[in-house]
């Protein structure tokens, strides 16, 4: 039997029954949903009870015609919910797939436990089709897509249904077995089930340190992974002796399996004595180069080795061992690899060796001088690049970017082709502090090519400006907006700005930048960019007026329905660049929020769950669609968890916020 | 994380400068090294046999998102030089890492003064639908007869200038590149060549993808006009 609204009924006598008592429920709520149909804000104001009136109490039949009403809306959104799941089996997206079952499987598991697991064993095998983006291999790190998409379903099935996540586990174990793992970058996790783990282990350590230390070890297994310190200090801050625990287990495991390679050791020196920078092993012919990670974020634990010396100085002792036992390089494959990256790692770790153990430091060194012929350094001075003059003595980092960029404008004027001498410029221009964008506007200028130096010029003003509204320098933020004539740039500034101000509780400047940005918006085409920036939009509007918030929430689903957009769910504004290839500083916009379809959902309240619904239909992408359709549930649910009277419910889905 | 390669004595001051140039120098990923054979090293080989009279350029666009899409084009400029073995030596090139390596894009055909300039020009094409449409062929380049017989060694090197500017209508954007390829005049990438013999080089390759994220790949080895993967 089908009903309004997506409803599905089976034909048993049980069901009938149901059927027709709910139908008088349904009319009621009917009802209820036709009076409250208006606009929000109309909704509101009628509905809301005047401020300083008691709440009158809810007689017993009211109570009950509540709790009936809930529990249809609950089935209403199972219903959405099945719809999505059934839909999800098509997507051509299997990434996107894969994570809609795990949502849905996560949302529903306390309502329909079967079916749930049902999705969350399809999620599983939809991961498994997830084919990694065809690129080049970084020679740094390389982010999977399938691996990332096979954490989210265990994180699901390990508080789920262990029992699947163990299972999953060994799968992967197998497969790594089976794959070659050759062609990593220095930075890159020992294998895909390592970096699933450590994942997972990250995404658990703030709530379940003792679970996270479990995966941890866990990942161990397959050798100490460069993401393993990372989690590492993580778990340092919630508790130090777990994270001791683990490292021992990282040492013990080096002491039973060996070394993989001595970028082990680095990681695990890195955890000790700098945390948060990791030096990968040198494998170039100049000795005096290394590579090293820098986490964004500055790391606020001392350093292991500070509050527990005796741990460092093991560690010291076991490293100099496996360092002076492992492989003579010539008897490898690769000698002067293999020759470089061990000296890389004594290197590292003499200066302190020598200080806690001077004999040990003494063979290592005697180590050292055996092996430095096959490491083939060269004896070469190391040239120096033009685009990068050699630093001054006591020169600080501004001043050194000023000379090259002085230096890189140089190169750009001596370029005889047009398009080199275009390129040249742009990348001086891009090696400009955001500091100093008006002398990046300047070599912008240089530029012959016109489409070329317009963009660059609109993407140096939106990084200062985005910089200028972080430095709650909001007039000049504004004021460099009008500079930009990028529609997209230009809207999400005011945005970005827009939230700044109803921090400051500025409500109503907030609403004239806001304002300001849709009109600009209204100009911008439909790409990606645009997309993000009308989301952002949304959930900006939804803090002060819901009218507009819809009215903004149109415009985003009409925009969407003309582009491609990519189901994975920035919420950072959009880079919004429209030129690629050339030497890019880092991304500017890390630190903004507010931009994704999530935010957008969730910026509306669970009342409006109706006439969000009713707009996000309208979405073409069935896979924008459905994702859009689990946030807007996730939302529901959790609200209703969060308001209803039964504390194990509320427990169940605290999960879900 | 940010990813970097730095100097140990000036790590400190250049921390900040160097994260962009080396990130994007990952991210824009020039193709490793491959199917490369190895040809002993002869310095100062007569080897006339190596060198063809004419030589071809192809530039390929090997795929791109907006392939399809109505609006998409490229456009190019390149010069091709040859640069002779003890010009390349003498200006201490051999400290470069060997031909077709990464870190080319440091080398402009200004560090040599006695190069010869074989060929040079601009390329244009719109309607990118088909793979063979994404190719451009400059072929004749006589090559033979402009080289000393003096310089015509085995190990004289072919310098490649090339810059790049395409436009993905699907991806609404504008993509750039611009480097330096060094080839030798041998052939490392020809199938028949044992792994002692070499065998003169008839085509010099430039290749480009265009990933869907908007990097953009380049290669100097041999891609067939058929194939879009990269």
């Amino acid at each position: 039997m089908v009903l309004p609204f997506g409803f599905e009924v089976m034909h048993t006598r049980k069901s009938k029954r149901w059927v027709a008592r709910n139908l008088v429920h349904a009319m009621l709520l009917c009802v209820v949903t036709a009076h409250a149909a208006y606009r929000p804000t109309v909704r509101a104001t009628v509905l809301a009870p005047p401020q300083n009136q008691k709440k009158p109490i809810a007689t017993p039949a009211e109570l009950e015609l509540q709790k009936q009403i809930r529990e249809l809306e609950l089935a209403r959104i199972l219903a959405l919910l099945r719809e999505t799941a059934e839909s999800a089996r098509g997507w051509t997206d299997a990434a996107a797939g894969s994570r809609a079952l795990t949502q849905i499987a996560d949302l529903v598991w306390d309502l329909d436990a079967v079916a749930a697991r049902s999705y969350l064993i399809r999620a599983w095998e939809t991961a498994g089709k997830v084919d990694d983006p065809k690129q080049e291999r970084s020679r740094y790190r390389n982010d999977s897509l399938k691996a990332e998409t096979k954490r989210e379903v265990m994180l699901v099935a390990r508080r789920r249904a262990p029992e699947l996540a163990e299972r999953w586990l060994k799968e992967m174990a197998q497969e790594e077995s089976e794959r070659n793992g050759s062609n990593r970058g220095v930075f890159d996790d020992r294998t895909a089930r390592s970096t699933v783990l450590l994942q997972m282990a990250m995404h658990t350590v703030t709530d379940d340190p003792g679970a996270a230390a479990v995966l941890m070890t866990e990942s161990l297994s397959d050798g100490v992974s460069f993401g393993f310190q990372e989690v590492l200090i993580r778990l340092q801050e919630k508790n130090f002796e777990l994270a001791q625990q683990v490292f021992r287990s990282a040492l013990a495991r080096l002491r039973t399996a060996g070394m993989m390679d001595p970028n082990e050791l680095l990681i695990l020196y890195a955890y000790l004595y700098t945390p948060g920078r990791v030096m990968a092993a040198n494998t170039s012919e100049d000795r005096g180069t290394f590579q090293l990670a820098v986490g964004r974020t500055r790391p606020q634990i001392t350093a292991a080795a500070q509050l527990n010396p005796a741990l460092a100085s093991e560690f010291l002792l076991l490293a100099s061992n496996l360092l002076i036992s492992a492989p003579l390089p010539g008897t490898t494959d690769n000698p002067a690899l293999t020759a470089r990256t061990q000296l890389s790692a004594i290197s590292a770790i003499m200066g302190r060796l020598s200080e806690k153990h001077p004999q040990a430091a003494a063979a290592l060194q005697a180590r050292a001088q055996q092996i430095v012929a096959d490491a083939g350094f060269s004896t070469a001075p190391p040239l120096t690049p033009p685009d990068r003059p050699v630093p001054k003595p006591g020169e600080n980092s501004d001043d050194y970017n000023a000379r090259r960029v002085d230096a890189l404008e140089e190169i750009a004027e001596n370029e005889r082709s047009s398009m080199r001498r275009d390129i040249a410029f742009a990348n001086a221009a891009l090696a400009t502090n955001v500091e100093t964008y008006q002398r990046g506007w300047q070599l912008a200028g240089r530029i012959d090519d016109l489409t070329l130096r317009d963009n660059l010029r609109n993407w140096l003003t939106y990084r200062a400006a985005l910089h200028a509204v972080n430095s709650d320098n909001l007039d000049r933020a504004y004021e460099l907006t009008s500079k930009d004539t990028d529609p997209s740039q230009r809207a999400a500034i005011l945005i970005v700005g827009a939230q700044r101000l109803l921090k400051q509780k500025d409500k109503a400047r907030a609403a004239q930048w806001l304002l300001d940005a849709r009109t600009s918006l209204k100009k911008a085409g439909a790409d990606d960019s645009s997309v993000h920036v009308a989301l952002g939009l949304v959930a900006a509007y939804a803090r002060i007026d819901n009218l507009m918030a819809f009215d903004a929430l149109s415009d985003a689903v009409r925009l969407m329905s003309k582009t491609d957009l990519s189901p994975r769910d920035e919420d950072r504004a959009p880079l919004a660049r429209k030129f690629a290839g050339l030497t890019m500083p880092p991304d500017f916009t890390y630190g903004t929020e507010g931009f994704s379809l999530r935010a957008a959902i969730d910026a509306f309240e669970p009342t409006e769950f109706e006439d969000v619904l009713a707009e996000i239909r309208k979405i073409a992408s069935p896979e924008l669609r459905g994702q859009a359709s689990i946030l807007l549930s996730r939302k529901y649910l959790t609200s209703m968890a969060a308001t209803s009277t039964d504390p194990a419910s509320k427990a169940k889905h605290r999960s879900n916020e | 994380m940010i990813f970097l390669r730095l100097k140990r004595v000036t790590f400190l001051l250049i921390l900040a400068l160097v994260v962009g140039v080396l990130q994007t120098d990952y991210a824009s990923g020039q193709k490793p090294g491959r199917r490369t054979r190895t040809i002993r090293f002869e310095p100062n080989v007569h080897a006339p046999e190596l060198y063809v009279d004419k030589l071809t350029m192809q530039f390929m666009l090997v795929n791109l998102p907006g392939a399809g899409t109505k609006g998409t084009t490229w456009r190019g400029e390149y010069q091709l030089y040859f640069i002779p073995e003890v010009e390349f030596e003498k200006n201490k090139m051999s400290n470069l890492p060997a031909p077709g390596s990464v870190t080319s894009r440091d080398l402009k055909p200004e560090d040599f003064a006695n190069k010869i300039l074989l060929a040079g020009g601009t390329f244009k094409g719109d309607g990118l639908a088909t793979p063979r449409s994404r190719v451009f062929l400059r072929p004749s380049i006589p090559f033979k007869a402009r080289i000393p017989d003096s310089q015509r060694t085995k190990f004289a090197k072919l310098l490649t200038v090339y810059s790049v500017k395409i436009y993905d209508a699907k991806l609404k954007t504008t993509l750039y590149k611009s480097g330096v390829w060094i080839a030798h005049t041998f052939d490392q990438d020809e199938p028949s060549s044992s792994s002692e013999k070499a065998v003169a080089r008839t085509t010099v390759y430039s290749s480009f993808f265009v990933a869907p994220d908007g990097d953009v790949y380049t290669s100097q080895w041999r891609h067939e006009t058929n194939d879009t993967t990269w």
